[in-house]
């Protein structure tokens, strides 16, 4: 691709005329724009009609910062939340009317929140690895469990739910994209089923997505015995589950 | 940072420039909160390496892509159209950029930003290498992949 394109003004791209109304161009630049709006009518009414409005821009429409926690406070009220609700209710009806035929589950199963999310420890059987697990967010009251390709802020609240076919030692271990692994479960038992983790986790501002690794193993191996192959790249020869979480770029 | 001022000072730019990019005034109002919203979230990792003015427009890209989640149909007899007169270095103005935006929609983040960099921002080759810490070879290339890119996907949905 040849630079052949002309910008409005051509001796200065609009990233530099925007740098010169908020004052951070350089002064030899600054000078030369300067001696461009003197000799170009044109330029000195586009700018000056620019002024006027930034001056405005602020006072008519105010920063907000406290709407994003507000947003988050009056959710519960808002169609879509509903909508949502009826959503998780739907699935979460029929798999207890599975299990109370004595049916099994597939994974993934139940879509009800942690905290309401029914326990059927021995209707469980669960397909492939015998494994499943997925994430909820807290953001503010709100409650959701993220789409695959859903980027997550800083600030959200992440809990770790597992279904598992057998009982063992869940551990819990995270990559980030420097390679860097951290520990957040050790050895945590659990009974066949689903569980949710104790705590939730803070995600911090910290860019970059994270690999997370779901360990349920039948013997209570120390989690640091598989983070030296994970932060290698390696995937440690046990029953897991991969989960990508993708953060927010600032 | 004291975020009000710099609300103050760069609010307006980039409110135009979120416009520039949705072309719909209550959204681009939406995505300049947004923006700000992010620059007090993340505050700590601006270091200053670039302007305020070229982390909050970098900060604009992102919370406007962010925001699709489908991108946007794209003709291809207007996509072939455009990169003839690309390869064939036909002049044209800037400001018409909204093919570019709808072909940016299916880009990976690094072409994305080279390529508004060149497009909204009206910046030469020699500077968007700079400014990213690119060499200018790189950010050729970078542009070339885009134009590939569209081809591709013009000639590829024929």
């Amino acid at each position: 691709m040849r630079p052949r394109i002309r910008g409005r003004f051509a001796a200065f791209p609009d990233f530099e005329l925007e740098a010169y109304l908020c004052e951070e161009l350089p002064a030899e630049r600054r000078a030369e724009l300067e001696r461009a709006i003197a000799a170009d009518a044109g330029l000195r009414t586009y700018l000056a009609d620019r002024a006027r409005t930034r001056s405005e821009f602020a006072a008519a429409h105010p920063l907000r910062l406290e709407l994003h926690d507000a947003r988050a406070r009056t959710t519960w009220l808002s169609p879509r939340r509903w909508l949502f609700a009826a959503g998780v209710a739907a699935p979460a009806l029929v798999l207890a009317l599975f299990w109370s035929n004595g049916s099994f589950t597939a994974t993934p199963a139940g879509t009800g929140a942690p905290d309401s999310a029914p326990f059927a420890r021995d209707a469980i059987r669960i397909k492939g690895s015998g494994l499943a697990a997925e994430l909820y967010v807290k953001r503010g009251q709100r409650v959701f469990r993220p789409r695959p390709d859903e980027a997550l802020k800083a600030g959200d609240r992440v809990r770790l739910s597992v279904e598992a076919a057998r009982s063992g030692y869940l551990s819990l271990l995270a990559r980030d994209e420097r390679g860097a692994v951290s520990v957040y479960y050790d050895r945590l038992p659990v009974q066949a089923g689903r569980f949710t983790a104790p705590d939730s986790l803070l995600l911090d501002a910290s860019p970059g997505d994270e690999l997370w690794l779901v360990i349920v193993a039948s013997e209570p191996r120390p989690a640091d015995q598989y983070a030296h192959a994970f932060a290698a790249g390696h995937i440690p020869d046990a029953t897991h589950v991969l989960l990508t979480l993708h953060k927010e770029k600032p | 940072m004291n975020i009000e001022g710099w609300y103050q000072r760069y609010g307006e730019s980039v409110y135009r420039r979120c416009y520039r990019l949705c072309r719909d005034r209550s959204q681009a109002l939406d995505l300049t909160q947004e923006v700000f919203l992010r620059a007090h979230r993340y505050r700590d990792s601006y270091r200053g390496e670039a302007s305020p003015l070229a982390w909050l427009f970098r900060l604009s890209d992102r919370c406007f892509f962010d925001s699709i989640r489908k991108p946007p149909p794209v003709a291809l007899d207007e996509v072939l159209a455009f990169v003839e007169a690309e390869r064939e270095g036909v002049e044209r103005e800037f400001g018409d950029c909204d093919l570019v935006l709808r072909l940016l929609a299916r880009s990976p983040d690094d072409v994305r930003a080279i390529v508004l960099h060149r497009y909204f921002d009206e910046l030469d080759l020699e500077t968007i290498a700079e400014r990213l810490g690119l060499n200018e070879r790189t950010v050729r290339r970078k542009l070339q992949r885009f134009l590939e890119h569209a081809e591709k996907l013009a000639r590829g949905a024929r």
